[in-house]
């Protein structure tokens, strides 16, 4: 049985000379930072410590000879081996040598620089009963002795412990952070506490040394982190209480980490329980002594909150300085990810930003050709082109200072397309911005120098043409063609669409040009007939439109006007010139706030946004009445003025203002994408969201025009296939191999788990790639919309491209899916999932719901109970999903596709407890079994009768609940066998013998003492059985069925990396070969041979 | 090890989930609902009264202790079990039951029961209790603490098995040779090892399912206190890491256990509590015509009491 991939918790991450190493489970991989792409790539892994114990901490010796890995009881040391040739100075990992097991937890591990005499390393281990022990090698490399043992004088247990850095032995220094709120201050020549720092009111999670030794940081239990100023406390000769030099509060949940990231300044960033990374300058604060002060000066201190992780939360923090000054925080996540962000702002600028700005350049009106650019940091140039691939995720902020003389102010601005402005002024210039190729300067050109102020601006794109639609204060619109390529103006038309000073807006769209005039009038002309208008419509409220969105198919305008009203017209009007109101309603968007933004979805579904900060879904009805269908109101209640759609003209993000910033929301993801910040008294122009998730922003200060450019997906993050692995962060309750087609050659395992969190999610397995990135392609499928908890999922084969996926959990919510493999053009294969079924959760406002992957759901009344286990079989061709709760009901139900419901087949009647476990068998008849909390196990014959009485019943099969079941064949056709595991630590096979419609028992054979803790899961072939246990093992057993009774053998077994396993699932290849998962905390797959 | 495991300051987290408020818990959970109708401070109440159902291991007993005790759900058995009976009993005030409860925090008089506030781990305390007890040993010592879950699961058990060792360091100290030590678990990755270890002292470990504890809570049972021969308190330290060396040394190549048992850690497993009667996995609909009831016990304070409300205040 061999570990093939591990996906857990990452525990721990620090730098070993120039690599990022990580603690995953028992293992340790080594990544390569690219900073440029930000990105963490896999180079090596190394199974790390024995027994099971995981990794919690990496560190690398001062020397960079060796890094330390340690966890639980145990230390292995790796040696930093040169590879030879690599002109780089690279390293590779040798083998590690493993130090014989602590008799207590280790904290902390460093590196002594002055070896003891006579050996060739010597390391100190800080153990979690107050004692420090020192651990030397001899010459020989693979040996290790321990040269002392030091024991504080104050005994106690910790949960964290550092020791300081430190030439030799006699100067170290102990920081013990104890859970009696304080953290003791020794050293290890006598073990005497020579000081206290006190203030914290909860235990100490972690503590740290700082670089120069002087200062100590902690996290706490109550929810803070602080900074201790140590420098002189080992030379008082007494115990001396320290109070603290900075209190950080402002988490919302328990801190796990804090470390410094600012070089001169006093920057700190820490990480806890709510997956938020908090980046904290205390420049500011003064006298952050007390909780008081700390929560008191959290606005001036907060900087920053990162967020990107999601589960239990950020085990751990570390700085990482790159060769080029620039600095880096990777933070290592319950969620089996290490991300890495940027810190440069924090460390190096004066003031605080929300969001990486790589490079700030300034450049200016043509006429004044002596403005300087102001390129702050000289980043590659090349990744600023426009060759650049969309999902770089880098950030350009340019100023371009403007108008040195005369009145002439900017009115318009609109962004064609990235590098390319409009600008239109007061002065009825229109001008033509496009930045120069090396990505340096921005060349003005004037297209258009009008009469009239310019008071509205439209851009729309063709192939090859930009065509500028423009509205002048004489009530003049000019359409300029703009050739794409030489940025020649090509062509204009000028016309008048109203008397002078009531037009007020034009809009071009999907071949159109629309005026908004004074009182509600839209007018519109086609393109290349300005002649004549096409048609017009009127508010019936009378109010200025401001938004229109159009659909050709569906032959619908939309109009959202200044007051909040919204109206749909029906634009299949051959000849009318007015056009014909199909649905109007008053006061759409709260507080009769202006609709800035709208579109029409298929559907037809029409979206709107508003200054309220909602973004609402409206549907039509046969009557002519708009349904509001859902509101996303926007969480930091900014006025959300613009819209975008995805590819699949989905609804994907939304942006706005709130105060001085502006911010960008994903919808779909219910999150907030980035923020950027501009300057007082600015005034925001437009901005592009385009579909490789760049946006580009403009705003105005006084004359000067800032460009923002943002690749981003999540804010500040870098991601990809190594990082970009995640997994739920929480503790996975069932899970299921998805097999691949069979002529698919190389094609990949698809892993489906449902966790604690609510959500089904999918990756794919790769045996054949390389250690540590053979897991890969996270995604969720959907959220479950119970609420909280997947308890179950099976896998219902449809045919070798094709599955149903049935998830069931908390509320009695059984979810269906359809997974279908196929490959792309590169051959690759991979499953998308397509939602079948989506029973409705309840919503308190009676408004149908968006769910994640699951699109708009009906609200369905509660249930009290919680599925606990599903089995998928087929009945004649049909699906058939055997399902048992918490309330002891078993279920069979169909799926009707059609009307997307569950159809109920079969009420099985006999558990007055939680049922915990079912299994189906088919054949002929098809079987079925059902353990509940009380150890019975009852098996029935499924035929779809509407209700089903138990075949037979085994009372006490074990003494406590049945958790794990499993029905199978054996040789003999009329009896099969069921394999159980309970609670009792028990597994029992039970023979049941085919009787006419009925089973009796036949023989049985029992393992008293299989697990040392409660079974969780089994599966049997009928000759083989693999169970897994709470007491972290895997183990595999051999059934012999003899005259009178069943032998059940053990054959085999693992300790597995995921703690808590809960299910495991088996793929057996045609080969013979066994592809086990087992998950819990995570999960690991192992092949059997 | 001498054992200066803080176990009360963990077990208040613990206890901080188990103690009742007045919320929807009422619905969902039958021993909850249970608890507060029989003025239990805790419904881990049940567990202990379930334990004895199935092992009698009140039978005798003149001197308890309980450990990590608040709220107090566990002192509260003791005292309706043991000192209550005898006082109805008219049993002289000199025989009447003795129950001594430790915990760092303090806890609301009961009945009967002598609350010391302080550290299990610290040898003064312990030696106080003899002092109640007029110097006699303890016949039962019970522990229902369990230590601040981190999430990190490994680190978790750890810290709870650090728990019950230091449970059984203070049973070193004060527990009768025939006595009896009941303990919350983890059954967990190295629950072996703690099985070995507490087999050194009790030759009776059994583990127990109360009915009323959710499916991954388990108790130890240990019964019938003989320490090794010559054994002296302080060499429990040596003793318990002796044995933590050996276990482990086995498993160098990661399969430690995962086989046959040794015999010394065979630890037979017991569901202890009617099991017709109600499951603690199980929700039952409330009887509407039931007022709601408040909390026995208010729950004790959390560590980031303090910060909330400071947060609050802005």
């Amino acid at each position: 049985m061999t570990s093939a991939a591990y996906v857990g918790d990452v525990a721990c991450v620090d730098v070993a000379r120039d690599r990022v190493v990580a603690g995953i489970g028992s293992r340790v991989l080594v990544y390569v930072l690219d900073e440029k792409r930000r990105e963490l790539r896999c180079v090596d892994a190394r199974d790390a410590l024995c027994g099971g114990a995981r990794v919690h901490g990496i560190r690398a010796m001062p020397r960079g000879e060796a890094f330390a890995a340690y966890g639980a009881r145990r230390t292995t040391v790796f040696a930093m081996e040169e590879v030879e040739g690599d002109a780089r100075g690279g390293w590779r990992a040798d083998g590690g040598t493993a130090l014989p097991a602590h008799g207590a937890w280790v904290h902390d591990v460093r590196g002594v620089v002055e070896a003891e005499s006579g050996f060739v390393m010597t390391i100190a281990i800080g153990l979690s009963d107050n004692s420090v022990e020192r651990w030397s090698r001899g010459v020989d490399a693979r040996t290790w002795t321990r040269t002392a043992r030091v024991e504080c004088a104050s005994r106690c247990t910790l949960y964290t412990m550092a020791l300081s850095a430190s030439a030799t032995w006699e100067g170290m220094r102990v920081a013990a952070g104890t859970i009696f709120n304080d953290i003791q201050i020794w050293g290890v020549v006598d073990g005497e506490v020579r000081a206290r720092c006190v203030g914290h009111e909860g235990s100490l999670m972690r503590v740290r040394f700082g670089d120069d030794d002087d200062a100590v940081y902690s996290a706490s239990d109550d929810r803070t982190a602080r900074v201790w100023n140590v420098s002189n406390v080992m030379s008082s000769g007494y115990c001396e209480e320290v109070p603290p030099c900075a209190v950080l509060a402002g988490h919302v949940a328990r801190v796990w980490d804090c470390v410094r990231i600012g070089g001169d300044r006093p920057v700190y960033a820490t990480a806890g329980e709510d997956c938020t990374i908090r980046v904290w300058d205390v420049s500011n604060a003064h006298g952050t002594m007390t909780l008081a002060d700390g929560v008191a000066n959290q606005r001036d201190c907060e900087i920053a909150t990162l967020r990107g992780h999601r589960g239990r939360g950020i085990w751990r923090l570390c700085v990482i300085e790159s060769s080029n000054g620039d600095s880096f925080l990777a933070s290592a996540g319950a969620d089996g990810s290490v991300k890495i962000w940027n810190t440069n702002d924090w460390t190096k600028s004066s003031g605080a930003n929300d969001g990486v700005v790589l490079r700030e350049s300034e450049t200016s009106y043509p006429e004044s050709a002596m403005m300087v650019d102001e390129v702050e940091d000289q980043e590659d140039v090349a990744m600023e082109s426009k060759e650049a691939a969309p999902k770089k995720r880098k950030t350009s902020k340019r100023r371009m200072s403007f108008f040195s003389a005369d009145d002439e102010f900017i009115r318009v601005v609109r962004i064609a397309r990235y590098g390319v402005l409009y600008v239109a002024t007061n002065k009825g210039y229109l001008y033509r911005v496009v930045e120069t190729s090396e990505g340096e300067r921005w060349i003005w050109e004037r297209l258009l120098e009008n009469e009239y102020a310019i008071m509205s601006m439209s851009v729309e794109r063709t192939d090859t043409l930009d065509i500028v639609s423009l509205a002048d204060l004489e009530g003049i619109i000019h359409v300029v063609h703009v050739s794409q390529e030489s940025g020649e103006r090509k062509e204009m038309i000028s016309w008048r669409a109203s008397d002078p000073r009531v037009l007020l807006d034009v809009f071009s769209t999907q071949g159109r040009v629309y005026a908004s005039i004074v009182g509600g009038v839209l007018k519109c002309w086609n393109r290349g007939r300005y002649s004549r208008c096409a048609f017009t419509l009127v508010n019936p409220y009378r109010h200025r439109i401001l938004s229109i969105a159009t659909s050709d198919a569906l032959h619908l305008v939309l109009v959202g006007d200044q007051k909040g009203n919204l109206c749909v017209y029906d634009a299949n009007t051959d000849d009318a010139r007015e056009l014909k109101l199909v649905a109007k309603k008053w006061s759409a968007h709260e507080k009769t706030s202006s609709i800035n933004a709208c579109e029409i979805l298929p559907g037809p579904v029409f979206v709107t946004s508003g200054r309220d900060s909602n973004v609402c879904r409206w549907s039509l009805t046969t009557d002519g009445e708009l349904l509001l269908d859902s509101k996303w109101t926007s969480p930091s209640k900014a006025c959300v003025g613009f819209v975008s759609l995805n590819a699949n003209g989905e609804l994907a993000r939304a942006a706005g203002f709130r105060e001085t910033n502006f911010v960008v929301y994903s919808i779909s993801d219910q999150r907030q994408m980035m923020k950027i910040r501009c300057q007082a008294q600015s005034t925001p122009h437009d901005v592009l969201m385009e579909d490789g998730d760049r946006v580009i922003f403009v705003h105005r200060q006084k004359t000067s025009l800032h460009i923002i450019t943002r690749w981003n997906e999540h804010v500040n993050t870098a991601e990809n296939e190594s990082t970009s692995l995640w997994s739920h962060g929480r503790e996975i309750h069932t899970v299921r191999i998805v097999p691949p087609p069979v002529d698919a050659v190389g094609a990949p395992l698809g892993i489906i788990t449902g966790s604690e969190d609510g959500t089904v999610m999918r990756l794919l397995y790769d045996a054949s790639r390389r250690d540590g990135t053979r897991v890969h392609s996270p995604g969720d499928i959907c959220k479950h919309p119970g609420g909280r908890t997947v308890k179950a999922v099976s896998i219902f084969k449809e045919d070798e491209y094709s599955y149903i996926l049935c998830a069931g959990g908390a509320k009695e919510v059984l979810l269906a899916f359809r997974l279908s493999w196929a490959s792309d053009d590169l051959g690759s294969w991979d499953f998308k999932s397509v939602a079948l079924i989506i029973p409705k959760p309840v919503d308190k406002a009676g408004t149908r719901a968006w769910t994640k992957g699951c699109g708009y759901v009906e609200p369905r009344a509660e249930s009290d109970q919680r599925i606990m286990d599903v089995a998928t079989y087929s009945r004649r061709g049909q699906l058939r999903v055997l399902y048992s709760t918490s309330l002891g009901a078993v279920s069979v139900v169909t799926m009707d596709e059609r009307a997307r419901v569950w159809r109920d087949i079969s009420s099985l009647r006999h558990h007055a407890c939680p049922a915990l476990s079912v299994d189906v068998l088919e054949g002929e008849s098809t079987w079925a079994c059902s353990g509940g909390t009380d150890g019975t196990i009852a098996l029935w014959r499924l035929d779809d009768s509407d209700i089903i009485d138990p075949a037979y019943v085994l009372e006490h099969a074990h003494q406590s609940g049945v958790n794990a079941l499993c029905i199978t064949r054996t040789a003999d056709e009329n009896a099969f066998i069921v394999v159980s595991g309970g609670d009792d630590q028990m597994l029992r096979v039970q023979e049941m013998r085919r009787d006419g419609d009925g089973v009796s028992p036949g023989r049985v054979g029992e393992y008293k003492f299989s697990h040392s803790s409660a079974m969780r899961s089994v599966w049997s072939d009928g000759e083989r059985i693999i169970s897994t246990s709470v007491d972290q093992r895997v183990k595999m057993w051999s059934i012999s069925l003899t005259k009178d009774d069943i032998c059940v053998a053990p054959t085999g077994g693992v300790m597995t990396q995921a703690p808590e396993p809960e299910d495991i699932d088996v793929l057996a290849a045609p080969d013979g070969v066994l592809t086990l998962v087992v998950a819990g905390r995570g999960f690991e797959l192992f092949h059997i041979q | 090890m001498d054992g200066r495991v803080n176990a009360d300051v963990a077990s208040r987290r613990l206890e901080r989930s188990l103690a009742m408020g007045k919320s929807s818990k009422d619905k969902r959970d039958i021993y909850y609902r249970k608890a507060k109708e029989e003025g239990w401070r805790a419904r881990s109440a049940f567990k202990l009264l379930q334990i004895d159902e199935s092992f009698d291991i009140f039978r005798g007993v003149k001197h308890a202790v309980d450990l990590c005790a608040a709220p107090g759900s566990w002192s509260q058995v003791l005292s309706r079990k043991l000192y209550l009976p005898a006082v109805r009993a008219g049993v002289s005030e000199s025989e009447l039951p003795k129950i001594v409860a430790i915990d760092l925090q303090p806890m609301a008089p009961i009945e009967g029961v002598t609350t010391i506030q302080g550290d299990i781990t610290s040898l003064d305390k312990v030696l106080e209790v003899l002092s109640h007890f007029d110097g006699k040993q303890a016949d039962l010592i019970v522990g229902d603490g369990a230590p601040d879950v981190t999430g990190l699961h490994d680190l978790d058990e750890f810290m709870q098995a650090q728990l019950i060792l230091a449970g059984l360091t203070v049973a070193t100290h004060i527990l009768k040779p025939g006595g009896t030590f009941i303990a919350k678990i983890f059954r967990g990755k190295d629950v072996s090892l703690l099985y070995s270890q507490l087999k050194i002292f009790f030759p009776d470990v059994t583990c127990a399912k109360p009915k009323s504890s959710r499916n991954s809570k388990a108790f130890i049972v240990c019964r019938g206190y003989a320490p090794p021969e010559g054994f002296e308190p302080h060499h429990l330290t040596r003793i318990l890491e002796a044995r933590a060396t050996s276990h482990t040394a086995g498993g160098e190549d990661g399969t430690v256990g995962t086989m046959s048992w040794p015999n010394n850690v065979l630890v037979p497993f017991l569901a202890c509590g009617d099991l017709s009667g109600y499951d603690a996995d199980q929700s039952y609909a409330l009887d509407d015509t039931k007022t709601r009831l408040g909390p026995v016990q208010p729950p004790t304070t959390p560590a980031y009491k303090s910060a909330i409300e400071l947060l609050k205040r802005k």
